[in-house]
């Protein structure tokens, strides 16, 4: 029994691209990015962090305990450490063996950042000791003493829960909004060469002369896709295992949901858009003359992109609202806002029938454009010009 | 056998096809010859289904050609081309199976086709890697390895030297004896002559002369006799009737044009009262002669 030739189609674009050295080359170098920007996370930022106060001197001994206790506000445990004299500290500190360093209760080192946070600790914990110091030289009986200075805490109500991690989410649209973008056009460029690879090789005719073009048109976008699905797979795995097992960046918890939402509107737009890259590949018959073809997609593409990214600035906006329906930048647009904000279901819904509806359309005048053109060796085709022509 | 019927097709206001009608039989080898631009490309394409005509038809079998008929056809176009960078066997299998064949009948074809082209060596390498002449093989592998039931090639010696030449003549007579009606194009009518049973002569869109070589070398109205005689005087013609000298013949000898109605026998007579007869002959058009006038 012979296969479907969609099938056998879809097959050898995935081969035959997963075989192609620009594929592995581009493959090792987002995997090494994605591995570098983790580790200069790692290494930069940090998540349980530990500062190291030098303390010289018998005057800066009451800062030890003080300090410690303000581990919590810091997001950092705080440790103490004796130092015979200025000099150590100092070295200390320039070495990086201690944060910064307090000498005799008189003065403060810092390596390079006088705004640290750390210092403003120690001012803080300086006010603290002096008042106490006052306070007890005043008779204050020490059960008063305690009570003002280290009062039960308030209890904190939180209004809006979503919004304690808003910012976070934001954060995580943005890259899902990029990622979205690259991906679809990397992939989207994908199928436009790959019809114009066959165009320019002349092994088109051969193949139509086994198959019908709506066939070899179909199978390659589902084979591209495949193989894009599974890139972009890959290396957002990296990117989510290797930030873990390095732990240095603080990801609020990635959901599955979002994970699926994401993957999701990855195939809808890719759909969408490689359907429309058919189009401007199928005019031309040369590589050199993709670019002019592919011109106006690509700004189509970025306009949406960037659109997206300055709507999601306010996510609950009317114009992050109106792009996450409108089928050219619903695909970044709609995960993005699902991402920080609630987004009621049937909007989701909505957007996907409207993509979903457009691909239908780019899908038929794709095949059209397809049929009539993928034969057409020459200079490039108008797409007006295009569907005017015979089929075939 | 495959027959088009009254094909006719423009672009714009060029006419490539004017009714176009041909058969290509089983177990015959046909040239189809013309000058360029005469429909020869575009007949091809719609037999294969890459093109589709304004009106007319084509059946193979006795049937309107179908998608699934055409599966079974090879096909080498006139723009050659394959994948540059895809291997050579992995291509080969690719085609095979697009035509129809199922995974392990496609690996056998391949391998079978490479070995007769002598390309076993070259399965893994990447078609852009070989040399013009035996990518040029790969191209008829490419048509010929799901065995088809008809093949049709445009302009398949074009840039071949001898040697390619023979190889892909020799191929094609294979594909012949096995039974299958093949058709190619060529500007090469010595080829054609030798190689072919059966020729289409075509100009603006329609076929002017079809049939096999020696009917359509025959039918030419005009006797042509070579006499090569002895003769002291060269006017021993001069006087018979209904025979008039045209001039020196190519291989030697006097060409002689003869009237319907003389008999050949008194020129022989004639002749031999001149002188002693070395050569006495009917002469057939060339194919290429026969071409130059029915398309003048």
């Amino acid at each position: 029994m012979s296969a479907d030739p969609r099938w056998l189609v879809a097959r050898r674009e995935l081969t035959e691209r997963a075989r192609s050295r620009a594929f592995q080359v581009g493959t090792a170098i987002q995997i090494v990015a994605i591995a570098i920007v983790i580790v200069i996370a790692a290494v930069t930022g940090g998540g349980d962090d530990t500062k190291t106060v030098a303390l010289v001197g018998p005057a800066s001994q009451p800062y030890a305990q003080a300090l410690r206790a303000a581990s919590p506000a810091l997001d950092a445990t705080v440790t103490t450490r004796a130092y015979p004299d200025r000099a150590a500290a100092a070295r200390a500190v320039e070495d990086g063996d201690a944060d910064a360093a307090v000498v005799d209760g008189r003065e403060v080192l810092v390596e390079d950042d006088p705004d640290d946070t750390l210092a403003a600790a120690i001012e803080a914990t300086r006010r603290q000791l002096a008042l106490r110091e006052a306070l007890e030289r005043a008779g204050v009986p020490a059960r008063e003493l305690r009570a003002a200075l280290d009062p039960a805490p308030l209890p904190v109500r939180v209004l809006e829960p979503e919004n304690e991690n808003r910012s976070a989410r934001q954060g995580i649209a943005f890259v899902a909004v990029l990622l979205l973008y690259l991906a679809i056009f990397t992939y989207g460029l994908w199928v436009a060469g790959g019809i114009v690879e066959e165009k320019a090789s002349r092994v088109i005719e051969v193949v139509l002369s086994a198959i019908r073009p709506r066939e070899l048109l179909f199978g390659k976008i589902v084979g591209l896709g495949a193989l894009g699905l599974a890139q972009f797979a890959l290396v957002a795995a990296v990117g989510l295992i290797g930030a873990n097992v390095v732990g240095g960046i603080d990801l609020p918890h990635v959901t599955a949901g979002w994970v699926a939402i994401v993957a999701l509107w990855f195939l809808l737009g890719y759909a969408l858009y490689a359907t429309v890259y058919a189009v401007a590949g199928a005019l031309v018959s040369r590589m050199e003359d993709l670019q002019s073809s592919t011109g106006a997609l690509n700004m189509i593409v970025v306009g949406s992109y960037i659109l997206s990214f300055v709507a999601l600035q306010d996510p609950d906006g009317t114009l992050m609202t109106v792009v996450s329906f409108l089928p050219p930048s619903a695909p970044m647009a709609m995960p993005a806002r699902w991402l920080v904000t609630d987004v009621p279901l049937w909007q989701l819904l909505v957007a996907v029938a409207l993509t979903l509806l457009a691909t239908a359309a780019t899908l038929r005048l794709a095949s059209a454009v397809y049929a009539r053109a993928a034969l057409r060796i020459g200079p490039k085709l108008s797409l007006r010009g295009a569907l005017a022509s015979r089929e075939g | 056998m495959l027959q088009c019927r009254d094909l006719r097709l423009r672009y714009g206001d060029v006419i490539a096809l004017d009714g176009l009608s041909l058969d290509v039989e089983p177990g015959r080898m046909t040239g189809f010859v013309g000058p360029n631009g005469a429909g020869k490309t575009s007949t091809m394409r719609i037999v294969l289904g890459v093109l589709g005509p304004d009106s007319g038809t084509v059946t193979w079998q006795g049937r309107p050609l179908d998608a699934a008929a055409r599966r079974t056809f090879g096909y080498m176009p006139e723009e050659r081309g394959l994948y540059p960078k895809m291997r050579v066997g992995a291509q080969l299998v690719y085609l095979a199976r697009l035509h129809g064949l199922d995974g392990p009948a496609a690996a056998r074809a391949a391998d079978d086709l490479l070995e007769r082209l002598g390309l076993t060596d070259r399965a893994g390498d990447e078609l852009e890697a070989l040399s013009l002449g035996n990518q040029q093989r790969v191209q008829l592998a490419a048509a010929l390895v799901h065995r088809p039931d008809l093949l049709v090639l445009d302009e398949p010696f074009s840039g071949l030297d001898p040697i390619g030449v023979d190889v892909l003549a020799g191929v094609l007579r294979e594909e012949v004896e096995r039974g299958v009606p093949v058709l190619f194009s060529s500007h090469q009518l010595e080829l054609v002559e030798r190689l072919c049973d059966s020729v289409a002569i075509v100009k603006s869109g329609r076929i002017v002369a079809a049939g096999t070589v020696e009917a359509l070398r025959r039918r030419d109205r005009r006797r042509l006799l070579r006499v090569e005689v002895d003769a002291p005087a060269g006017d021993w013609l001069a006087g018979l009737p209904g025979a008039t000298a045209i001039g020196p013949a190519a291989d030697g000898g006097l060409l002689v044009e003869l009237a319907d109605d003389a008999d050949p026998q008194l020129l022989l007579d004639r002749a031999r009262a001149a002188g002693p007869v070395t050569h006495f002959s009917s002469v057939l058009p060339t194919l290429s002669e026969l071409f130059r006038e029915v398309v003048a």
